[in-house]
């Protein structure tokens, strides 16, 4: 599944008529309960020079808060539930972390990214892409998801050091 | 104090209690109010104070005037001085809440 809740909330849905959602993957794993990725922003905890990059952000048995929006997700043809969920989780886990920039949308609150440029959503989106080969189609009425359509390169998710 | 000043100052504290009442927000956001009915209710909460104190700088600060045509270009130019502050305020909030909360 995919939640999503409003971007940097509740000041991000303030004189908007169209507020940016973060998405969040959600894997529902009867063996493992429940495990939640996304990409995020990083501060100063590794360091000044690394603040603002993306980076994997993966917790177990809580959902994220103020969900408006659940958007169900299949495995592509070919792939069970169970390997796709693996590979999703390996994904996130060799995902290069606090390499590329983390940016914010283009005139900073648009409803898409410069070209080259990086967010929370072009992680969520290159992470699929990675395991499913496409990024599959999200719109949500009332909503804007920037960055879904600028997708970050998939060598940040073979697990190699590029930095 | 002149009220060109008065009008500037309260300009100035309305364009940085946006980023405030922004991380306010997001601090009851994450504590208290855990529902995106709840944030909804907040962002509109928000944009009532800031709508009302914005009235209020105008009632009180913006000079008075017996010709109406120029009454009028006075509440456009505030408008559209509010406006443009109040977009990039909104912008900055966005980032501070952002840098401090993640998303």
């Amino acid at each position: 599944m995919l939640y999503g809740r409003i971007a940097a909330a509740p000041i991000g849905k303030v004189g908007k008529p169209h507020p940016s959602l973060h998405i969040s993957l959600i894997i529902d794993d009867a063996y493992n309960g429940i495990t939640v990725i996304d990409g995020q922003p990083t501060m100063a905890e590794a360091g000044l020079r690394n603040v603002l990059r993306i980076r994997t952000n993966m917790y177990t048995n809580s959902l994220p808060p103020g969900v408006v929006v659940k958007i169900p997700l299949a495995a592509p043809n070919g792939m069970s539930p169970e390997t796709f969920s693996q590979e999703l989780i390996k994904r996130a886990l060799n995902f290069s972390s606090y390499v590329s920039p983390y940016s914010f949308p283009a005139r900073l609150r648009g409803d898409r990214m410069n070209p080259g440029e990086y967010n929370s959503s072009s992680y969520l989106a290159a992470l699929l892409k990675s395991v499913m080969g496409y990024v599959p189609e999200l719109r949500v009425a009332g909503y804007q998801t920037p960055g879904w359509e600028e997708p970050m390169p998939l060598h940040f998710f073979k697990g190699e050091a590029i930095r | 104090m002149k009220p060109g000043w008065r009008l500037g100052l309260n300009v100035a504290a309305w364009t940085v209690a946006i980023p405030i009442l922004g991380i306010i927000g997001a601090v009851l956001g994450k504590t208290m109010f855990r529902s995106g009915e709840a944030e909804v209710i907040m962002a509109h909460a928000i944009e009532v104070v800031l709508v009302l104190w914005a009235a209020v700088i105008y009632w009180r600060c913006v000079p008075s005037t017996p010709s109406v045509l120029r009454r009028a270009i006075y509440l456009a130019l505030f408008a559209a001085t509010m406006l443009v502050v109040g977009y990039f305020a909104l912008g900055a909030a966005v980032m501070v809440v952002v840098l401090l909360f993640g998303l």
